[in-house]
């Protein structure tokens, strides 16, 4: 029997869409072409049922190009969309049930709340009454039971927020895609709205994807997070994952704060590496991919708050030089110099045994928990 | 007063709280303002007035005591045929012709803002480009064209009014187009609306205050075409503008200042109506 690739590879994608009973939506080689630029891709996606899903990166990463893929609004130049293992990717928008809330939210200014909310349902030929109760219950959720006669131009941003969101809920997609819903919000309101999207979303149930340049957002609120830079995945993983085991020096350097330092692999035993970072210092580090054995060259990445400094007579490295010093009250934080001229930063507590320390002087420096990142992944 | 100035002038009020100089400067400078602005009105207006004015009297002559104003003229006027069948003839003509214009110009507008990304600006400044040519050049040019293609002499009238009145509809469509958020249409569309239902409940609703002024605009324009008319109109085709024009070769008659008074209101009439509907508009933005 003969079978051409493309139908060989379709049929593998369908059996691979249907044995995942978890993904709900596959993104497989999806790439997407303005001319001749790439703007996204290729990047495969595995949506799990129910989870929240977050895409975190920088402006222009290509967030809301694939959300827009995702709705149908952009069509892809290569690759497939799998909807529990139908192929959508040619599916029209009004096809494909799911819902989208729009960074600027995108409320229909010259219908009311009600009519809002009530659109989807009258696209769907939902009886009257019902579309009444249902538009009322939705509005319950999020907390607004009384504005269903204003208009949008008469509420605030956060309640227009929840409306666009209600939108969106009620027609009970398949999938609930959010461009940076809270990005128009004052951070007060951010703070609260996250904790209550997830609150909403977890009692509801619905498999969320959530596009944000903001990872405190991402942090707090996704099951797992997709880390991307100028068009491609960076990283997938929780965010405990990406915060503790950043794969790449673009991870590191995006999530939190992050000092990196190269060096040589002097030994490997198991995953626990001893970098050599210039002038003989020594470093533990533990590695976080396979493939940095002795001789290869790593980069090792800290955290402010996990370098212990050290003053003479305690236990550490000694030889860093302080590039700089920066009062913040509860804490200080410094600039720290290895002979080798490499600076990364510490983060101490704002007690007297530091507080006197000046630029210049010569300290020591205990490092905890520092991962190592091979240089050819960075 | 340098007109910077005039802008920069503070509210009375304002300047009431912090001192209270001996001259207020910009008292004065609000009343020369006032002053101009009135004289502008007075030199636009008056000839208008005058014809307003002449309309009313009660023999041929132009000037007349007020208190002896009649109907007479417009009783004239209803009672002519010719000009009563050339008024129904524009009407008709340029209710055609506008909402063809309108038509036309909403999809050229549409696709101008929605689908040419950066050569929006090409596009507009191409479908402008009518409005920068004399009338009399187009009716020329149409008449050497539509004189050559077997179509009858009533569809080259249409197509020359359609034709001077579509920069104005894609002008007027295009702003109101550029107000309506395309995320707004995709909101739609991905909660279940097909792109002909979008249209009808989204983008049509939210630029209609733009296609109404558009479409009142090219009635105007249509209406008050000399140029296209004098060169395409055949036979049993004239125009309440070509009527007018022949009439006073011949004869002057206040007859002429009465049609014109009934354009005149027609006309503010539908200022009026563009007026609460742009305003309309903008109540309807945020
Ligand atoms: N219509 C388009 N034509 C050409 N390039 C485009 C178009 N739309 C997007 N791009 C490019 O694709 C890239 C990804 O854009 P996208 O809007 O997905 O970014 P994003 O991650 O959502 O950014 P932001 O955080 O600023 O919203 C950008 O470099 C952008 O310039
Ligand atoms: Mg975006």
């Amino acid at each position: 029997m003969l079978l051409s690739a493309p139908v060989l590879r379709r049929s593998l994608v369908r059996l691979k869409g249907f044995n995942d009973v978890q993904s709900v939506l596959t993104l497989d080689k999806i790439v997407k072409r303005y001319g001749t630029t790439t703007a996204l891709g290729p990047v495969d996606i595995q949506v799990k049922k129910g989870e929240l899903l977050t895409l975190l990166g920088p402006s222009g990463c290509g967030k809301t190009t694939t959300l827009h893929i995702i709705a149908g609004l952009t069509r892809p130049t290569e690759g497939q969309l799998l909807l529990s293992g139908r192929d959508i990717t040619s599916l029209a928008p009004p096809y494909r049930d799911m819902g989208l809330v729009f960074q600027n939210y995108a409320l229909f200014p010259h219908r009311t709340i009600g009519q809002n909310i009530a659109f989807g349902l009258r696209m769907r030929k939902v009886p009257k009454d019902e579309i009444t109760t249902r538009v009322r219950r939705m509005l319950e959720i999020v907390g607004l039971p009384n504005v269903a006669d204003r208009f949008p131009h008469q509420l605030s941003g956060g309640q227009r927020q929840r409306v666009a969101l209600a939108r969106a809920l009620v027609i009970e997609p398949s999938i609930l895609l959010l461009d940076e819903p809270l990005s128009n919000l004052d951070a007060l309101l951010r703070k609260k709205m996250r904790l209550e999207l997830r609150e909403i979303q977890q009692r509801l149930g619905i498999t969320t994807i959530f596009v944000t340049h903001d990872q405190d957002e991402a942090f707090e609120m996704s099951d797992r997070v997709i880390l991307m830079n100028s068009g491609n995945i960076e990283q997938v993983g929780s965010p405990e994952d990406l915060y503790d085991r950043p794969q790449t020096r673009f991870a590191a350097q995006f999530i939190g704060e992050a000092s990196l330092i190269e060096g040589d692999v002097v030994e490997r035993e198991g995953e626990d590496l001893v970098v050599d970072i210039g002038h003989g210092l020594l470093v533990p580090a533990r590695a976080v991919t396979a493939g940095m054995g002795r001789g290869t060259r790593a980069i090792l990445m800290t955290r402010p708050e996990r370098v212990e400094l050290t003053i003479a007579g305690e236990d550490g490295i000694a030889g860093m030089r302080i590039a700089k010093r920066v009062f913040q009250g509860e804490r200080i934080l410094f600039d720290l110099e290895t002979p080798g001229g490499q600076n990364f930063q510490c983060s101490v507590p704002s007690i007297e045994k530091y507080r006197d320390l000046k630029p210049g002087q010569q300290v020591g420096a205990r490092f905890q928990e520092c991962r190592a990142i091979p240089v050819s992944r960075s | 007063m340098p007109i910077d100035q005039l802008a920069s002038a503070n509210p009375p009020h304002a300047n009431r709280a912090i001192v209270e100089p001996a001259i207020d400067l910009s008292r004065v400078g609000r009343l020369l303002f006032t002053v101009a602005v009135a004289a502008l009105y007075v030199f636009l207006l008056a000839p208008l007035l005058i014809v307003i004015y002449a309309s009313f009297s009660p023999d041929q002559a132009n000037t007349y005591d007020i208190s002896r104003a009649s109907l007479r003229w417009y009783r004239a006027f209803l009672d002519s045929d010719s000009f009563v069948s050339a008024f129904k003839f524009s009407v008709m003509l340029a209710l055609i012709a506008s909402v063809l214009a309108t038509v036309i110009g909403f999809v050229t507008a549409y696709g101008i803002v929605r689908f040419l990304g950066k050569k929006r600006e090409i596009g507009r400044s191409l479908a402008m480009l009518p409005m920068m040519v004399p009338h009399i050049l187009i009716s020329l040019s149409l008449l050497l064209l539509l004189t050559q293609l077997p179509i009858p002499e009533m569809a080259a009238l249409v197509i020359g009014h359609v034709l001077i009145c579509l920069p104005f509809t894609i002008a007027g469509i295009t702003a109101s187009l550029e107000g309506v958020d395309a995320d707004v249409e995709a909101a739609a569309y991905t909660l279940g609306a097909s792109r002909w239902v979008v249209l009808r409940e989204v983008t049509l609703p939210l630029v209609a205050p733009g296609v109404l002024s558009a479409l009142i605009f090219a009635f105007i324009i249509s209406f008050g075409d000399v140029y296209i008319a004098l060169f395409l109109s055949g036979p049993g085709m004239t125009t309440l503008p070509i009527e007018i024009f022949s009439y006073i070769q011949w004869e002057s008659s206040p007859v002429i200042a009465a049609i014109t008074t009934v354009q005149i209101v027609m006309i503010v009439l539908f200022g009026l109506l563009i007026e609460r509907l742009v305003g309309l508009r903008t109540a309807m933005r945020l």
